[in-house]
């Protein structure tokens, strides 16, 4: 293989290798790690320009190769009667084949990989949305519990004076009597003394 | 093409379709019908076996196409055929490399796009997590709290009220 396509290999493994690690079932913390170097990577323009310039190198790769790979490969030879298939179109059209597989996937991960970043960045959002909202409900519950005993606390203090208003109700109600009682015999003593004085 | 691998090419083109629809950014209204739409299916033992007996299958074709190009090497290396022409083998080597990447991004692909299908899932969930309503417990303590203060502050009027009276009363007395 060429230089050229020893690097084109290198780059399809190393995407397969990203899009592998990417799409794994990894913890919140590493999806984090991952996405947070992607988004630092990204940031540079550098990186860009050099992602854009590989698109259009492996596209012209591409677009070569599919071009060459439907060539037909009937060989039309003076000496060839039944015009076999040419063994050199043949190695050239497989050859070419291969290549489409190799820019054609290239091409394909490169938007793949940013896709599956981006579901990768909801996830670790929602993640920490739902972490943070524990957190919250945690401190809600506590609150909660302290709340409970608070209520507990007045629940008492109020049968306590339930307890205190009905006692002060009886006595009342017991002075109001008293307090009728006492004045019912001065009432017939009034009325005595009034009479006593028509009597007079 | 020989059929064998028209067949992993048509596998192929599926599977591409599938993880593109499965990873655009597709907002969760339409997102979640698709995922189970499509997942629908592969929840059939029957078909689950078959994708199984498939993927073995091209398997032991990606096994088979590794093989073949490192035999082809050694041939071209070694030339312990002259008679061959070297266009032939170099011929038979690009074949072999071809159904090797054919067989190994299959592969790779049916992984990742299960492996996708599991991150759309994990979303959907997540985001059904978040936006479930908080329970109102809260709210309700917070009333009863509230209530007990206001009748608190009643009794305490009651009390002093009747306190007062009761004083009266017993100064009348």
């Amino acid at each position: 293989m060429s230089l050229y396509f020893t690097l084109l290999f290198a780059l399809l493994t190393t995407q397969m290798a990203i899009l592998f690690v990417l799409v794994l079932p990894l913890p919140n913390k590493m999806r984090k790690m991952c996405y947070n170097m992607w988004e630092i990577a990204s940031m540079k323009q550098e990186f860009k320009v050099i992602i854009v310039m590989l698109n259009i190198l492996v596209g012209l790769l591409f677009v070569d190769s599919w071009k060459r790979a439907h060539v037909p490969i009937r060989h039309k030879g003076v000496n060839d009667l039944d015009s076999t298939l040419s063994m050199q179109g043949l190695a050239s059209r497989a050859y070419n084949q291969r290549n489409v597989y190799i820019s054609g996937f290239i091409l394909y991960f490169m938007a793949g990989i940013p896709t599956v970043l981006s579901i990768v960045r909801r996830l670790i959002k929602y993640q920490d949305l739902i972490n943070e909202k524990t957190k919250k409900g945690s401190s809600k519950e506590a609150a909660l519990v302290s709340d409970d005993k608070e209520i507990a606390k007045l629940q008492e203090e109020l049968r306590k004076k339930d307890v205190s208003l009905e006692g002060l109700k009886k006595q009342i109600e017991n002075l109001e009597n008293f307090y009728d009682e006492s004045n019912k015999p001065k009432a017939v003593t009034n009325e005595e003394i009034k009479q006593s004085k028509r009597n007079q | 093409m020989s059929l064998y691998y028209s067949l992993i090419f048509a596998i192929l083109v599926f599977e591409v379709v599938l993880f593109a629809i499965l990873a655009l950014p597709i907002p969760t209204k339409y997102r979640k019908p698709i995922t189970l739409v499509l997942i629908k299916p592969f929840q059939n033992s029957t078909i689950q076996i078959s994708i199984k007996c498939i993927l073995g299958f091209i398997a032991l074709l990606f096994v088979d196409a590794i093989n073949k190009v490192y035999n082809i090497n050694l041939e071209l290396n070694s030339e312990l055929n002259p008679n061959s022409e070297k266009i032939e083998i170099l011929s038979r080597k690009f074949l072999q490399q071809r159904n090797l990447y054919l067989t190994g991004i299959t592969l790779f692909l049916t992984f990742v796009v299960m492996r996708t299908f599991g991150l759309v899932h994990e979303l959907l969930r997540l985001k059904e997590i978040y936006r479930s309503d908080e329970p109102k417990k809260q709210i309700n303590v917070k009333l009863t709290k509230d209530e007990l203060l206001k009748e608190m502050e009643l009794k305490d009027k009651e009390i002093k009220r009747l306190k007062e009276k009761a004083a009266s009363l017993s100064n009348e007395l």
